[in-house]
């Protein structure tokens, strides 16, 4: 209790903080208080008054170190908690915005602001209270639904947080931001339909929201390869002046380098070095360098633009100063030969590598790390199991057996494989889950490493701890992506085993213009004494040869595995007839546009017409190009025609045709051939990929290897001649040669030897 | 051209050959090469590709010049992925702009029916027509080298950005050798079907360019031309000299530049700037000629003059011999930016050992060399008597010494001008300093004798009993043809400077003059000086040196020729 002496100063000195408040001399109110002789224990007051003028008037480190002397001299209010622990969160300090809440509001805050902050405070330390905080928390207004949402994504609570995006966009319409936020949601869960319409009502919204809409349904479209789409997209979005580090980073991502580098030297020569701000040019030099574009930053330095301190000393380290003025000196076009990684090439030089261990030391144990991206219902993550079922077949013990990948969100889809490779008891690491590692590299790595181009910059900062903790005998690098980065991680950290195993098209085949700007990379590392390459076909690794300008023979084949065994067992063939009566032609993929189902259905028009018999096509999958199916199966007429979306067992799916047609313009190895052929069926498809090495080559119960340019009436004729005969010929054979050449026990005993490692006796 | 007439606004990149060619082939119509979009003050604005088409779409919304757009074919630095898809965004820009009316063009009849394809339909050809105009000589054009060579003769090439587009395809029917894309193969198309006419004024303008060098010979010499060309053309000088203000005093517009080191800028910065200014000078004069005398032709004059609209420039290159042994002579290779390369003869040619008498360029282009007399400003008819010089200087009775050092920027004259005074002093002879417009008052004041600041000093040569003179081109002539009492030459050695001490030793071999030799003993330049001086003090007479001669006039029939590019036999 103050006595009349000490409230009369206390009013007095409040009245003079007031004053100089007023007057905008917050620093002057800061000392009178402290000369004041009045404590923050005894008289919290006039302190707490001074840290709320000062907050408002955005003098944060002021206001923060008022609160700290409350804090301290043991006063704990709802509001100094609230503001230390929403600038903890600002400085990246979530644990101790926990603390503050805590201490404040308990483990679980009833009111919604302390509970939404400190669910943004356990998102990555305790994402299931997170959770559960926000999972039943009811929000007045769109900030804070906005923040929930937020959380909700950073969670990987997917579906989670589109039940409150339904919720929110109802009571919030107005919002735009509501709005982009429920459609990165569904870009999220790959509900790209769902996405797009969302992203057409932002459209509506009209600038600045209009271009991020043109920009982001663009991209969706250009997903699905609806190229007429996406050109108008494109059209309206530079039509509508596009901030300038969007708009070159667009260009550069729509396969259109020489216009973004005209709007970057539109916006030096003509707009002027000083139209814009340093953290301006700054963004769109960072976003360069993100593409590996080394040599365009290099010019857009030394043509004087003020890109920031930062990307100065990254471009210092990348260039020796003749070269910055020399690509500074030449046309930009020329300049921007100059790209990361090649730049960073030799590997050995620029990185300081330690020396390369030794092959050829044979073990019969050692940690195995697997590198993956996600366990996404794909092909390539189905053969990533099944690798690390074959490698423990072979006698790897589970625990020895590491399987790293860089997302693995249930909601993402990248999951779907996940129950079955933790039920073989091998230890998995989601490395997103991870606190960002990147100050964990060695400091004379750090530099380089900031060089190298997005993805493979993050992924090799992502997985750098993990390998240092485990340090393995032996990484495997599991397609293109991880491969480059499991590939330079294991080569910097001396890992003596490396295998980094692409899949079965090289990058420029697949037109992916920033894998294909790898290449250098992948051949310095490719040349190592310690380094194992592998293609999953010999087309593959033939097309990467070439694409390295490696001898023949320079990268391995890996087949593809299928363990026949665990198939339910081979039912016996339907006899259906060879010439006569109905036919049910099968078709297993994802309606998306490089399987051409339109082929596929015209094909089988085609089939109906020459054999003269019903013929009844049967699709099992889903995707983008559902809708187009349909409408093409009422134009032809294929009223009988199947649809399965829901099936996963083998028999069950191949039990529902007579013969598999593929028709896909690109393909890996097809599980689908093998496993069509594991269970006898005929099986035909255009030669692409690893179709060819997939595919039963000779005898009576060969496959049908189809031009990979073939039209529907040519491939409809061809089918015609080869399928009674197919029908005919007894199963066993395709059995076999699957058996074969794709068995399990060969696939794990191969790449245990490039693991330097002896199977289990 | 049909449908373009008035002015009009070439959006594009200015190195673009076929913004060179264009520009050209529109003539006579006004053509002013853009880099943005103009709001206002033309009638047509025509964009070179559907890359600027693209980036400049967003403002081509509200201008009320008509639009074309010329529709491109892959280039070099494109794939075809990249250049297909390119195109097809164009056409659906083309498709929302539905308030804007753009015509679309293509350079040949494969572009016009390649970009077709992405479902553009009107394409226009361009030229809509086949010219007659007869070219006189072959290139070939080989873009993997980036070289271009005239009549398979391989001095007579030049880079394949050496010059103006529409110059080159004038004057040569191109073809390609080796791989090229297929954009370069329409450029060559349409230049070999363009007239490309060049047109011709009654009184045609000449740019003067004068570097900024150490003493007055580059200026001195552009001005004894100017004199020579009379008003057969009007002449505007471009001048880095800090004399400028003689070339006003002498009537002729000039423009007072600065050179980067001036500006204390960064090179590349001012060279850009300087383009620009330079390019806009030329196309708001209608030049018809520049005419460069230096050593080293600077890139802002030869980027200029590539500059869609420029063809019609020639490059004519003053260049003095006499370079010192051993001097850099990569900036030959000039050559090949020029129409014709002039070298003013040198008294002391037999004594030259410089590169300009024995280095091949590699690429020397359309150019041809002329050798031609030497170049003074002043000619015998312009000297006063002695009588009247000396009234004119306003000197007295006595002997009378004109010291003409030149500049000071690179040795110290402290010794050397204190014998000089010390030595005329003991034979009571006057001495008169002559100070360059360019020095500032020099020390030489201060020691006696009168200064004399004024130019050209050789009108009033016949006022002095003798001369002691640094060997510059312009003084070394002026003395050797046109001054008939004894001379000492005191020539300059420095890296940056002709080969003064060969000029000054050629000239002494023959009788004509002393040298004061700066490697000798003080005790033998004493000596030197104390003869020359003797000799002044003697009157001794007129000395027999070269008869005057000049290559004003050959030159002068060169630069005024109307068409440069007559073959030269090789």
């Amino acid at each position: 209790m103050l006595n009349d002496n000490e409230l009369e100063i206390t009013g007095q000195v409040r009245r003079e903080i007031g004053d100089l408040c007023g007057k905008g001399e917050f620093l002057s109110a800061y000392l009178r208080l402290k000369q004041s002789g009045l404590q923050p224990d005894t008289n919290p007051g006039p302190w707490e008054f001074l840290a709320q003028r000062c907050e408002e008037a955005k003098l944060s480190e002021l206001a923060h170190n008022l609160r700290r002397r409350l804090w301290e001299a043991g006063i704990r209010t709802g509001d100094i908690a609230l503001r230390e622990a929403e600038r903890a969160l600002q400085s990246g300090m979530p644990e101790y915005a926990a603390y503050f809440l805590g201490e404040v509001f308990g483990d679980t805050p009833t009111e919604g602001e302390p509970r939404i902050l400190l669910a943004s405070a356990l998102t990555e330390s305790a994402p299931d209270r997170a959770h559960a905080l926000l999972r039943d928390i009811e929000v007045d207004e769109a900030d804070a639904a906005l923040v929930v949402l937020d959380r909700m994504r950073d969670i990987g609570e997917f579906s989670a947080a589109e039940e409150k995006f339904q919720i929110y966009d109802a009571r919030f319409p107005e919002d735009v931001r509501i709005l982009q936020r429920g459609a990165r949601i569904f870009q999220s869960q790959n509900n790209w339909a769902a996405a797009l319409s969302i992203w057409k009502r932002v459209h509506e919204f009209g600038d600045p929201h209009r271009v991020r809409a043109l920009l982001e349904m663009a991209r969706i479209e250009a997903r699905f390869e609806r190229q007429d789409r996406v050109r108008a997209l494109v059209a309206e979005y530079f039509l509508a002046d596009p901030p300038i580090h969007e708009a070159i980073d667009f260009a550069f991502e729509m396969g259109q380098p020489n216009f973004g580098m005209a709007q970057l030297q539109d916006a030096v020569w003509f707009q002027g070095k000083s139209g814009r701000s340093t953290a301006q040019w700054s963004r769109i030099a960072t976003g360069l360098i993100d593409r590996g574009e080394l040599g365009i930053v290099a010019w857009l330095y030394q043509q004087g633009v003020d890109v920031g301190p930062q990307v100065i000393a990254l471009i210092g380290k990348a260039f020796d100063e003749g070269l910055i003025k020399i690509a500074g000196r030449t046309p930009l076009a020329i300049a921007a030969r100059l790209k990361g990684p090649d730049i960073l090439l030799p590997l050995e030089k620029f990185f300081r590598f330690p020396p390369v261990p030794r092959n050829g030391v044979r073990t019969t144990g050692g940690k195995v790390l697997l590198v993956n991206s996600t366990l996404s219902a794909g092909g390539a993550e189905r053969q990533l199991v099944t690798l690390a079922r074959a490698l423990i077949a072979q006698g790897v013990a589970p625990r020895d057996l590491h399987v790293a990948l860089f997302s693995c969100v249930p909601d993402r889809g990248h999951a779907h494989f996940l129950p079955a490779l933790d039920a073989l008891g091998v230890h998995i690491h989601r490395i997103d889950q991870r606190r960002w590692p990147f100050g964990q590299f060695p400091e004379n790595l750090k530099v380089p490493l900031a060089l190298l181009p997005t993805p493979l910059r993050n992924d090799a900062a992502a997985l750098w701890q993990l390998v240092a903790e485990l340090r393995p005998d032996a990484i495997h690098g599991w397609q293109d992506r991880s491969a480059l980065a499991a590939g330079l991680v294991g080569a910097l950290q001396g890992i003596s085993h490396i295998v980094l195993s692409a899949r079965n098209m090289s990058p420029p085949k697949r037109g992916d213009p920033r894998l294909n700007q790898t290449r250098g990379l992948y051949l310095a590392m490719a040349k190592h004494a310690n380094v194992t390459m592998t293609a999953n076909s010999s087309n593959g690794a033939r097309d990467y040869e070439e694409w390295l300008g490696l001898p023949n023979g320079a990268i391995s084949v890996l087949n593809n595995g299928l363990d026949v065994a665990t198939l339910a067992a081979p039912r016996s063939m339907p006899k259906v007839h060879p010439t006569k009566g109905k036919i049910r032609i099968g078709g297993v993929f994802r309606f998306a546009a490089n399987k051409r189902p339109d082929l596929w259905m015209h094909t089988l028009a085609g089939l109906r017409e020459i054999l003269g018999r019903e013929v009844q096509p049967v699709l099992i999958g889903t995707g983008p190009y559902l809708a187009d199916i349909l409408k093409l199966r009422d134009t032809l007429g294929f009223d009988d025609m199947e649809f399965h979306q829901a099936l996963s067992e083998p028999e069950e799916i191949y039990s529902k045709f007579d013969a598999l047609l593929l028709m896909s313009r690109v393909e890996g190895t097809p599980n689908v051939l093998l496993e069509a052929q594991a269970f006898g069926l005929p099986v035909a498809a255009c030669d692409v990929g690893g179709v060819r090495d997939a595919m039963l080559g000779s005898g009576k119960a060969h496959g049908l290897l189809l031009p990979a340019d073939v039209t529907a009436l040519s491939a409809s004729e061809t089918i015609a001649r080869w399928l009674p005969k197919a029908l005919e010929a007894k199963a066993d054979a395709r059995r076999a040669f699957v058996a074969q050449q794709f068995s399990t026990e060969r696939l794990g005993k191969s790449v245990l030897d490039w693991y330097g490692q002896e199977a289990a006796q | 051209m049909s449908g373009f007439s008035g002015r009009i606004a070439l959006l594009c990149d200015f190195d673009d050959p076929a913004a060179q060619l264009l520009a050209a082939e529109l003539r006579p119509a006004d053509v002013v090469p853009v880099l943005d979009v103009p709001e206002e003050g033309f009638d047509h604005l025509i964009i070179l590709s559907q890359t600027l088409f693209l980036l400049h779409a967003s403002k081509l919304g509200g201008i009320s010049a008509k639009i074309s757009v010329v529709l491109r074919r892959r280039s070099a630095a494109e794939t075809h992925l990249e250049w297909a898809e390119g195109l097809e965004i164009a056409a659906q820009t083309l498709v929302l702009m539905t308030e804007t009316s753009v015509a679309l063009y293509a350079l040949s009849e494969r572009a016009a029916s390649h970009t077709g394809a992405a479902g553009l339909a009107g394409i226009l050809l361009w030229p809509q027509q086949d010219s007659d105009c007869p070219r006189i000589d072959r290139a070939v054009v080989d873009v993997e080298k980036s070289v271009i060579t005239l009549d398979g003769v391989a001095a007579r090439s030049m880079k394949i950005d050496a010059l103006n587009w529409a110059a080159l395809a004038r004057r040569a029917q191109l073809t390609i050798s080796g791989g090229s894309s297929e954009d370069m193969r329409d450029v060559l198309a349409f230049s070999n079907r363009a007239s490309l006419d060049r047109g011709e004024e009654a009184i045609p303008t000449y740019v003067i360019v004068v570097p900024n060098g150490v003493g007055l010979g580059h200026l001195t010499r552009m001005l004894a031309i100017a004199r020579g060309l009379g008003r057969s053309a009007r002449l505007i000088f471009w001048c880095f000299s800090r004399a400028a203000l003689v070339i006003k005093q002498a009537g002729y517009p000039v423009f007072v530049r600065q050179t980067a080191s001036h500006l204390g800028i960064d090179g590349e910065d001012w060279r850009a700037w300087e383009t620009q200014e330079f390019a806009d000078l030329l196309r708001q004069c209608g030049a018809r000629k520049v005419i460069y005398d230096g050593s080293t032709i600077d890139a802002f004059i030869t980027r200029a003059i590539r500059q869609p609209g420029l063809d019609q420039v020639d490059l004519i290159w003053m260049r003095r011999a006499m370079w010192q042994e051993g001097s850099d002579a990569s900036v030959i290779e000039g050559a090949q930016f020029c129409d014709a390369i002039v070298e003013p003869g040198d008294l002391a040619a037999e004594a030259d050992k410089g590169p300009t008498t024995h280095f091949v360029p590699q690429h020397r282009g359309f150019s041809r060399l002329v050798k031609a007399g030497p170049v003074t400003l002043m000619q015998p008819d312009d000297q006063r008597t002695r009588r009247a010089a000396r009234k004119h200087l306003g000197l007295g009775r006595g002997f009378y010494c004109l010291i003409n050092l030149g500049a000071d920027h690179f040795v110290d004259r402290t010794i050397l001008t204190a014998q000089i005074a010390e030595i005329a002093a003991k034979h009571q002879v006057q001495l008169v300093w002559a100070q360059s417009p360019l020095a500032a008052p020099t020390p030489e004041l201060d020691q006696s004798g009168t200064a004399l600041r004024q130019y050209p000093l050789a009108r009033d040569y016949a006022a002095f009993d003798g001369v002691v003179s640094a060997a510059g081109y312009n003084s070394f002539h002026e003395l050797m043809m046109l001054y008939a009492g004894p001379v000492l030459f005191a020539p300059t050695r420095h890296a940056r400077l002709d080969d003064q001490p060969a000029r000054a030793g050629y000239a002494n071999s023959r009788g004509w003059a002393d040298v004061l030799d700066s490697g000798s003993s003080a005790a033998g330049q004493f000596r030197t000086l104390d003869n020359f001086f003797a000799e002044v003090r003697n009157r001794s007479g007129a000395h027999t040196r070269s008869s005057f001669q000049s290559g004003i006039s050959e030159i002068c029939q060169v630069i005024s020729a109307p068409a440069l590019t007559g073959r030269e036999d090789d």
